[in-house]
């Protein structure tokens, strides 16, 4: 045993432990091809112990806790203050698991060093390193500490592959692909760089894609402060060094440039420009000048890609990049013209098509299951072959539902027609590989009778989906096709006919059959949820697309009629994870619409979001739910953080989460990702009023007055009545200078809402606008109207800071920072207290606001 | 619960205490009737009576002991398993001699129709059974404890007779090493 492979050592204690294991994590793992059968016969003793289990009452380990984290090679059940909840992968520096942190309510990645291996100090470092950067390519750390004599560092949870598992488990990558992730790995160095520090370790095996297709670069053990040029000892592997740096031990950003060079050569070839097994080998390989071209290898590439890699990985100092940012920049180009030259309608890759095959649905509503199930099926079936023609290729990167038609004849039917198009939206869009829009858009053309051609050139998407159910009498009937955007092609299609009685169970049980026939291109979290879905007692799905339907239409009452409903499904089915999730996010619409207290609405959506995830750690709409009252509520800024990327990592095409997100990143004055952010989201949901409006906030706050102006102008082209958009002319006209049309709009917002902040809104504008009068007047409305609540104080504050009164506004500012008003959280970005943001005082409020940064530290 | 050990209650149930035969019975009846639930085919799970042929046949071999001398625990668990597994064979030769019911082949392995079989496939089924005969018996004891059974490391090491829980997860370890092995060598 002792002298068996430590990943074999760490899979037998996961197993007698009753630990979740990340089988994928022992595709990476060096081992025999006796090892190898070794893993196979574990598995099967693992699926035997994870049976049992399921029998009867977990086991747990019986053991006190300080039996267990004593040392690295004895299984554990906590780290300091983390629970750990098993073991994503080993190596030679020691262990990773998958554990809870409860402070940050969410998962995370432990790594914990094993004993002896004397680089200790430098993982700490690399933690405090780490701290500096912040990018959405690069791995968000969250700490590091020595427990019990040994060290660990735990960091944001990425739940994906690594660029090397991918290559050799599904082929190498075409140029246009290629040249995608390195220009995300081209802004992650940038930044890295841009911070003072370097990689030093950029290697295939330290990139990650998550599941909803983000690039990581992970791995900072060997990064150091880039001072100029660092000498310290060569870390990294040989056929990844540069040249330079074999002469003199020197690293700089151009090594690090050179490494990622060497990442793209293997990412299309699988191969490497040199072999070497060790650095002197590698250092002969370079004097010799064996250097395998990249064109030798990949004829087929095109030129201009082969280019690029042969100048990033060039052994002349003097001809490669300089710098990240040239990198990207012919990347960039590449793609661009590589757009144009391939089309729209651009054929799938070699290594594309794997991919693509990962993610297949089915649903709650066994209707939804079985109609995802069959497109997820089709995309699998139709992937396989790079070279068909396009109206049936494996092109289809990106589509809509749009509504599903009742033919029932019977209006109270709606509900469940659009539950079946909400439910199948939802569902599709957990498929990685695919960009679906978001329902709201697809919504807008209900009963609309256009051309499909014109549908998809608006949703700008490749396919729709569109079809039909029919519940008459005992028997329910849907139809579901697949249009070709550009060729109103019907690609596929497909009916299904039941009967009602019992409808759900029946046609859940028919859609874990496909489900299981399917088994290949199910993701595990996508089978979980699922399962967890599928087992939902009938009355209470009935309960939750009644529910769900109500929702849609915001209006208080029917908020009311749906929160009812959703409780009674929880409360006859308690383990319905997507009742819980979607009950969450009722409570906040009921907060807005000012049916519950923030207080109230709090403590019911933590709680409804809490009991979501302890059965579907990726329901994400409970996510966002606890998101969002994290950080209006509770201001803990880290926490939030934690599970708006959860909710986006379990749904990246969800514009709802995305939105949310941009409007806790601007607040957290990462103005960059939240603009990011709600362009995702816009691109999600094309025509989503709300949706603009996120994205003009985002531009406010960059002080671009004029891209902000047009955006909110967008949004109420599409709803002519909508106050936020109004507010929003009013603030970007404001920051133009041009005072007389600012004014308009915000009377305009007044007169549609009464809402007092649009009334503070008017005052703070008459005053920057230098009409003193009467903005003072109506600062005195709002004080002498008994206004001075949460909101008030700080549309006070806006009016004094902008009529010259700093004292003032410090301490209307202070009063509404004491009453949290979520409305101050934005403090930290917003112009309109630009004249504050020097004094002590406001630096003083920032603190007592905290930050995502200021929490970090 | 009186927090003696099996083998005391054991003695007190040749004494004929019928509170100590009680409480035994309480002890190991939910484990053996979830471990024989995985050993059953799909049909005699269904049966009503399932859950009371554990019980039965727990409490009639109790009341069998004359010449059984268990030194551990887990001989005294292994006993009681393959009176279960007898009774289910039992039961199966029963079935087969009815007609409506799913016939059984002759050597009664109930293969193909279990839990076990739907979780790894009748092969893998196969293999993990013949390895864990070729290990030693203090090695089966561990794996069928802990991974069927569902015992913690402390219940397992009063069984094994093990020091302490540690020293149980440690025999666990090793056995399912050793199996695993097993495993691979019967694959060829």
């Amino acid at each position: 045993m002792l002298e068996a492979n430590p990943v074999l050592v760490s899979l037998v204690e996961a197993i007698a432990d009753g630990l979740p294991i990340d089988w994928s994590s022992t595709d990476a793992a060096d081992l025999t091809p006796d090892d190898r059968r070794l893993v196979a016969e574990l598995r099967v003793l693992e699926s035997l112990h994870t049976l049992h289990r399921r029998q009867g009452a977990s086991p747990g380990t019986g053991l006190p806790q300080a039996d267990i984290t004593t040392t690295t090679a004895e299984p554990r059940s906590t780290w300091g203050h983390l629970q750990i909840k098993g073991i994503l992968g080993t190596g030679g520096f020691g262990v990773v698991f998958r554990a809870w942190d409860p402070r940050l309510a969410s998962e995370v990645a432990l790594k914990v060093l094993a004993r002896d291996t004397g680089i200790g100090e430098a993982v700490i470092a690399e933690a405090s390193l780490l701290a500096r950067v912040r990018h959405p390519n690069i791995v968000s750390i969250y700490g590091a500490d020595r427990h019990n004599g040994e060290v660990g560092l735990w960091m944001e949870l990425i739940r994906g592959r690594t660029l090397s598992e991918i290559v050799r488990t599904q082929g190498t990558f075409g140029a246009r692909e290629a040249a995608l992730v390195a220009l995300d790995l081209t802004r992650a160095l940038a930044t890295v760089h841009g911070a003072g520090l370097l990689h030093r370790d950029v290697k295939a095996q330290n990139v990650m894609r998550e599941e909803g297709g983000r690039i990581v670069l992970m791995d900072f053990g060997a990064g150091v402060e880039s001072t100029g040029a660092s000498r310290l000892k060569i870390v990294g592997t040989p056929l990844y060094i540069a040249p330079e740096q074999l002469d003199r031990p020197e690293s700089t950003p151009q090594s690090d440039i050179y490494s990622l060079g060497v990442l793209l050569y293997h990412i299309v070839t699988g191969s490497y420009p040199i072999a070497a097994d060790s650095l002197s080998g590698a250092e002969v390989a370079h004097r010799l000048g064996q250097r395998k071209r990249l064109r030798d290898v990949r004829p087929d590439l095109p030129t201009e890609f082969v280019q690029i890699v042969e100048r990033a990985m060039h052994p002349d100092l003097r001809e490669r990049y300089r710098t990240a940012g040239e990198l990207e920049s012919a990347l960039a180009h590449f793609v661009v013209r590589d757009e144009v030259r391939t089309g729209s309608t651009r054929r799938g890759t070699q290594a594309d098509e794997p991919r693509r095959r990962r993610a297949v649905i089915a649903w709650l509503a066994a209707v939804a299951a079985l109609v995802a199930a069959g497109i997820a099926a089709w995309l699998f079936l139709h992937s396989s072959n790079s070279i068909r023609p396009p109206t049936s290729a494996a092109g289809l990167q990106s589509l809509a539902v749009l509504p599903f038609t009742n033919n029932s004849g019977d209006p109270a039917q709606e509900y469940f027609v659009d539950g079946v198009t909400d439910l199948l939206t939802n569902r599709l869009s957990s498929i990685s590989s695919l960009r679906v829009i978001s329902r709201t858009s697809a919504m807008s053309f209900k009963g609309v009778n256009k051309p499909l051609a014109q549908i998809a050139a608006a949703l700008n998407v490749d396919a729709i989906v569109e079809g039909s159910v029919t519940r008459d009498g005992e028997r329910v009937r849907v139809t579901v096709q697949i249009i070709h955007a550009g060729t109103d092609v019907r690609l596929w299609g497909n009916s299904y006919e039941r009967e009602t009685t019992d409808t759900f169970r029946l046609q859940a049980e028919m859609a874990r059959t496909i489900a299981n026939e399917l088994r290949a291109v199910f993701t595990e979290r996508t089978q979980r949820s699922v399962n967890q879905t599928l087992d939902a007692k009938p009355q209470a799905q009935e309960w939750l697309l009644r529910g769900r339907y109500l929702m849609d239409s915001r209006n208080r009452d029917r908020l009311k009629e749906a929160r009812t409903l959703l409780e009674r499904a929880v409360e006859l089915d308690p383990n319905f994870a997507l009742a819980w999730a979607t009950l969450a996010r009722c409570y906040t619409m009921l907060e807005n619409t000012g049916v519950l207290t923030s207080a109230e609405a709090a403590s019911l959506a933590t709680r409804a979001a809490n009991e979501a995830l302890s059965r579907d750690p990726d329901a994400f709409e409970a996510h966002v739910a606890l998101a969002d009252v994290l950080f209006k509520f509770d201001w803990k800024w880290v926490e939030a953080d934690a599970h708006y990327r959860q909710a986006i990592d379990a749904n990246g095409s969800s514009s709802f989460a995305r939105g949310q997100y941009a409007q806790f990143l601007n607040a957290a004055g990462l103005l960059d990702d939240a603009e990011r952010q709600a362009r995702r989201g816009e691109l999600a949901d094309p025509l989503s009023a709300g949706m603009k409006i996120e994205v003009a906030v985002a531009l406010y706050y960059q002080k671009r007055y004029q891209q902000a102006l047009d955006k909110a102008s967008e949004a109420l082209s599409l709803d002519p009545n909508l106050p936020i958009a109004h507010v929003m002319r009013a603030r970007a006209l404001s920051g133009l200078g041009r005072g007389d049309g600012a004014i308009a709009e915000i009377q305009r917002s007044y007169d549609l809402t009464k809402d007092p902040a649009a009334l503070a809104e008017l005052g703070r504008i008459l005053a920057a606008a230098g009409r003193t009068g009467e903005a003072e007047s109506i600062l005195s409305r709002i004080t002498a109207a008994g206004l001075d609540g949460v909101g008030a104080s700080l549309g006070e504050a806006y009016i004094e800071a902008a009529l010259g009164r700093r004292q003032e506004a410090i301490a209307s500012l202070a009063r509404a920072v004491q009453q949290r008003s979520s409305r101050v959280l934005w403090m930290r970005v917003d112009p309109r207290v630009d004249s504050l943001r020097t004094t002590p005082e406001f630096q003083n409020l920032l603190r007592q606001i905290g930050g995502l940064e200021a929490a970090r530290r | 619960m009186s927090g003696e050990s099996s083998l005391e209650l054991l003695a007190r149930i040749r004494a004929g205490d019928g509170a100590a035969r009680d409480e035994l019975v309480a002890r190991y009846l939910p484990r053996l009737r979830r471990w024989a639930t995985g050993r059953l085919p799909a049909w005699a799970r269904e049966r009503d009576d399932t859950d009371d042929l554990v019980q039965d046949t727990v409490i009639r071999s109790l009341g069998k002991l004359e010449g059984f001398e268990p030194h551990h625990e887990a001989a005294l668990q292994a006993y009681l398993r393959q009176a279960v597994l007898n009774r289910i064979r039992d039961l199966v030769r029963r079935a087969q001699r009815q007609p409506g019911i799913v016939p059984i082949d002759e050597d009664m392995t109930l293969e193909g129709e279990s839990p076990l079989d739907e979780a790894i496939g009748a092969e893998a089924r196969a293999r993990y059974d013949a390895g864990l005969s070729a290990l030693s018996a203090a090695d089966q004891e561990a794996i069928i404890g802990r991974i069927e059974m569902g015992y913690d490391y402390g219940e397992l090491a009063a069984a094994l007779g093990k020091p302490s829980p540690a020293a149980a997860r440690m025999a666990v370890r090793r056995a399912l090493l050793r199996l695993a092995e097993e495993m691979r060598d019967a694959r060829g």
